[in-house]
């Protein structure tokens, strides 16, 4: 017993203390289920029945035998790709140039915020359906400014683009996030660069930018392993489709595991995209020594 | 201080705010007014503006078959999110400080873990979560909400806390030590106040995501009378049925006033200038 | 206070045996109560319907409640796995008749209505036979909910100043090709025949190849295949030429109403399709969706030199007790209310499209719920019904679906020839068979 108050005088220690409610809750709640879906990985379980061990055979179907993986492999890289810098750069920018004092910042800030609180609605799926249908309101814009209409739900080159765009158009959550980091940053250091004679540019890199580098961190690591599991935009606007160009991998293991139940083969696919996903966070995370500002001095 | 802003220089902000906003929100005004059309109109015109105002499709959305309305629905929504959020924030927020500020020995293996858990895509764990969360016999409760969240297990804003922590300099713990105030008088008193704009970034970014949650409620939540509006929103989908689009666009609409209105004025706590008073040279 | 509650009970059991045979009630038996899960999907209407006959069947048995969990068909299917797979699933649930082989597929899941002495005495006995209708090796899993007929619903008016007459005289797919060239050459915003993907998959060629072979694709009697690559490449260029020829609409535009959206179609609304093909379960929607449009029902198309019909009544939906259940007796008890009871029939109305049995579709005729267009439609489905079973589980569930809608779709953007496609589901459907 004493021991025990003796190790908690040790002011780092209590650190143990604080994190004690998410190791009960990682004890009680998430390590199961994260154990289950390793040994499902294993099994040949499809809901129905009792699952039984098969080595890895899963796996192997899962590389070599599976065409689908690939092709979403493929789409699911293109797309985190192309969302997680786009959605990181208009959220910035407008965190950024919303940062400021103007009459009526307060309803502005809502309204670019409003997209995102639709989160993965029907309605928003449909709408971006009725938008860009042949017939749909966008087509019309090209064609009154005399531009070669777009298929872009039935081509195989736009339909991918198109789910990116919904994504991008919810930039929101992230630019809520900036706005917040940016006003963390000391008055003082502002000050302070004004009276050396620093423009408006040259503080917004010298002083923004690097101050708020842990949130950006923070952000492409979250968007990139959102990104990369996503599935409910491509299944509600294209249903993974036309001819599997939106068929991300989210989209396939969640089909293959509740609609063809294939519970187990779904879950290595899972824990291939966790795999996946570990290695891009770690090299996110050894690059981040390189260019992310922390005031504790990196020493974590 | 500032330069004075010249008029053209205004305008021409406004201009830019108004034009981004315009694109931005032209998909959302189209849905405003798809709530009073029919579903011909919907699928068969460009035009923005419906051609009659009705309100009917707001009236008769409020209620579903079986006499419940979208007054149960808004309750059962608040009696979920209000407890999930609040639990969320301060556990995340405990949590987060103990990563941030404390250096353990198992504190890199540990935050390691707590990363890899976010990385499960959640279609996967939901069987087996189900599964123990029924052996506990938390099914159609909304326990399976309220207790994850006292327990931290939303990594997520652990992670994010932890991040905006690292940007709040360590001298003022230091200062906070020697002027002999333990652990936890320091989070309490010079920590959060600090982090006021984190926290109520985590809080809106929970109560939005667990108010907007599909999934889980569909699986934990089996009687209708405990739907939140969440599940109500889709109850009108049916594949098999008439869908009348207006009715959805119009509920929908409806569901998301409580949130805009809940940023709108939770916006001043981003606001408050929190320039670090502790900093001193 | 005891005598109070014994006299209680007394004077339920003589109201509720003054109500009906069917409530085994003695005087003397007072019943735990007891509460029942039953779940299902649909819409407003049918909801409404559905509560109506749980009111009933509570009225009939007092000391049964039924606590009901619907909702809309998003989510139902997981929802229903994740449950079966814990144990948790109600009481009774609706299934939808495409899950039900996968479902059973170990057999355990849901009681044999027939060993457990079901009254199956109003049903017809060759509907109910039937893999789609819940029988799967002589054990009957699942009971139709109503009977789907495939129809043709046609654009009447459209129809005739085309100088099409598909209403009245028999067709065969291949005459399609002809009649589809002439509307679309008259008129570029015409087709003849409005179908997706989905459709093309589980009707035409879940029909025109069977037509063609005179045997189901995978028979659930051998389980093997029974069509050979050249069968699928013949129906295949079949459907090939109905995209070269514009007798359906181009596969890049029918992209945005995949599954069952033709209602949300502008060419369907504004009536520029001849005619479609679907199941009259849809019926009621699709006509709703245009309301301008004048509607007929059409005869069912055969092959050319084909085998004898092929067509069969189908159902929406399945009701199941799945063997987790704790009170067997009384999900017994209301499934036979719900089938058997003449006040259940007259409340359900139409709701789960015709009726599945020939007294529920009597009353629904006579109390008028039921729609003019879907009696015509299973009319003349029933003028085209083939004697041979043409069961076919494996074909038909989710995935093999998946593999011939692929293959469809392939052709549709012409990245498959009529070969590729039909070696590409010759290859998907032996690794489904394995």
């Amino acid at each position: 017993m004493r021991s025990v108050f003796k190790f908690f005088r040790k002011r780092d220690n209590q650190g143990y203390l604080y994190i004690l409610p998410w190791i009960i809750g990682f004890l009680l709640l998430q390590l199961y289920p994260f154990v289950s879906s390793l040994y499902y990985s294993f099994t040949d379980y499809t809901i129905t029945n009792s699952p039984s061990f098969i080595g890895l055979e899963n796996y192997i179907k899962l590389f070599t035998k599976d065409r689908e993986f690939w092709n979403s492999l493929k789409v699911t890289v293109i797309y985190t790709i192309y969302t997680v810098p786009l959605k990181l750069v208009m959220a910035l920018f407008v965190a950024v140039f919303l940062n400021r004092d103007i009459k009526g910042i307060n309803l502005i800030r809502t309204l670019y915020y409003l997209p995102s609180l639709f989160g993965g609605s029907v309605a928003i799926a449909l709408l971006w359906r009725l938008m860009f249908m042949d017939q749909g309101i966008i087509n019309s814009m090209l064609a009154a400014l005399n531009l070669p209409t777009v298929q872009f739900l039935g081509n195989t080159k736009t339909s991918l683009p198109l789910i990116c765009s919904i994504e991008i158009w919810q930039f929101g959550s992230s630019m809520v996030m900036f706005l917040a980091a940016l006003k963390q940053v000391p008055m003082s250091l502002y000050e302070a660069a004004e009276i050396d004679g620093a423009g408006k540019i040259t503080s917004f890199f010298k002083i923004t930018l690097p101050s708020i580098t842990p949130i950006i961190f923070f952000t492409i690591i979250m968007q990139t392993i959102s990104a990369l599991q996503n599935f409910t935009s491509a299944s509600v606007i294209t249903g993974g489709g036309p001819l599997k160009s939106t068929y991300v991998l989210g989209l396939k293991l969640y089909t293959d595991g509740f609609s063809y139940f294939k519970m187990g083969y779904a879950s290595a696919t899972s824990w291939v995209i966790f795999v996946i996903i570990m290695i891009v966070t770690l090299l996110l995370f050894r690059s981040s020594s390189g260019w992310v500002y922390y005031e504790d001095e990196g020493q974590f | 201080m500032r330069r004075k802003k010249t008029k053209r220089a205004i305008i021409f902000q406004y201009l830019i705010i108004f034009i981004i906003g315009a694109v931005l929100l032209y998909p959302i005004i189209w849905m405003f007014f798809a709530s009073f059309k029919t579903n011909e109109e919907i699928f068969n015109s460009v035009k923005l503006l419906p051609s009659g105002f009705s309100w009917d499709n707001f009236k008769e959305g409020w209620s579903i078959a079986g006499g419940y309305t979208y007054t149960d629905f808004f309750i059962n929504t608040f009696l979920l999110v209000i407890p999930t959020t609040l639990f969320t924030v301060a556990s995340s927020a405990l949590v987060a400080y103990g990563f941030a500020r404390f250096r353990f020995k198992l504190k890199k293996p540990l935050f390691g873990l707590l990363i890899a858990t976010l990385m499960l895509p959640n279609s996967v764990i939901i069987i087996p979560r189900y599964i123990l969360f029924n052996k506990f016999g938390w099914v159609n409760t909304y326990l399976p909400f309220y207790v994850p969240a006292i327990l931290a297990c939303g990594p997520f804003f652990i992670f994010m806390l932890v991040q905006f922590l690292r940007g709040v300099p360590k001298e003022l713990d230091e200062s906070a030590a020697i002027d002999g105030c333990g652990s936890f008088r320091t989070l309490v008193q010079i920590i959060l106040p600090l982090m006021k704009p984190a926290l109520f970034s985590a809080g809106l970014f929970q109560f939005l995501w667990t108010y907007n949650d599909y999934f889980n409620p569909l699986i934990f939540i089996n009687s209708v009378k405990k739907y939140p509006v969440s599940l109500a929103l889709r109850m009108s989908l049916d594949s098999e049925s008439v869908v009348v689009w207006g009715k959805i666009m119009a509920m929908a609409f409806v569901a998301v006033l409580p949130v805009m209105l809940l940023f709108f004025f939770a916006q001043k706590y981003f606001v408050e200038g929190i320039a670090t008073t502790g900093l001193k040279g | 206070m005891k005598k109070r509650v014994i006299s209680a009970f007394l004077s339920m059991a003589m109201v509720a045996s003054v109500f009906g045979a069917a409530v085994n009630v003695s005087a003397e038996e007072a019943h735990d109560p007891v509460e029942l899960r039953f779940s299902w999907w649909g819409g407003d209407e049918r909801h409404e319907a559905t509560l109506a006959v749980i009111e009933a069947f509570e009225a009939e048995y007092p000391w049964i409640t039924v606590e009901p969990e619907y909702g809309s068909s998003e989510g139902y299917r997981e929802k229903l796995s994740t449950q079966l797979a814990s144990g948790t699933a109600p009481d009774v649930v609706q299934i939808d008749p495409g899950q039900m082989p996968e479902l059973i597929a170990n057999g355990d899941y849901f009681f044999d209505l027939r060993a457990e002495g079901f009254d199956l005495s109003n049903f017809d006995e060759v509907f109910i036979s039937k893999s789609h209708e819940g029988n799967f090796d002589g054990k009957q899993y699942g009971l139709p909910s109503g009977t789907t007929a495939t129809t043709v619903l046609v654009n009447k008016g459209l129809a005739e100043k085309l100088g099409i007459n598909i209403t009245d005289e028999p067709f065969t797919w291949q005459d399609m090709i002809e009649m589809g060239k002439a509307v679309h050459e008259a008129d570029e915003t015409k087709y003849l025949f409005g179908v997706n993907t989905h459709y093309l998959t589980s009707i035409v060629t879940g029909t025109a190849v069977p037509q063609l072979t005179g045997s189901a694709i995978i028979p659930d009697a051998t389980g093997e295949i029974a069509a050979s690559t050249e069968d699928f490449t013949t129906v295949f260029e079949f459907i090939q030429a109905l995209y070269d020829n514009n007798v359906v609409p181009p596969a890049n535009y029918m992209a945005a109403f995949t599954g069952d959206n033709l209602q949300n179609d502008p060419n369907w609304i504004n009536g520029n399709y001849v005619c479609t093909i679907t199941y009259s379960s849809m019926l009621e929607v699709l006509m709703a969706a245009a309301p301008d449009v004048e509607f007929d029902i059409g005869q069912l198309p055969t092959w050319e030199d084909g085998a004898d019909v092929v067509y069969s009544m189908g159902c929406p939906q399945l009701f199941s007790i799945p063997t987790s259940t704790e009170h067997k007796e009384e999900a017994m008890l209301f499934l036979d209310f719900w089938y058997n009871n003449e006040t259940s029939m007259e409340l359900q109305k139409c709701t789960r499209s015709l009726p599945p049995t020939a007294k529920a579709r009597e009353i629904c005729a006579q109390t008028g719920s039921l729609n003019e267009l879907v009696a015509k439609a299973a009319d003349v489905c029933e003028g085209y019904l083939s004697e041979n079973s043409f069961d076919d589980s494996t074909t038909f569930s989710t995935e093999g679906f998946q593999i011939i809608s692929d293959a469809i779709d392939g052709m549709g953007y012409g990245t498959m020839t009529a070969a590729e496609a039909a070696e590409y589901v010759m290859e998907g459907l032996s690794t489904l068979v394995e």
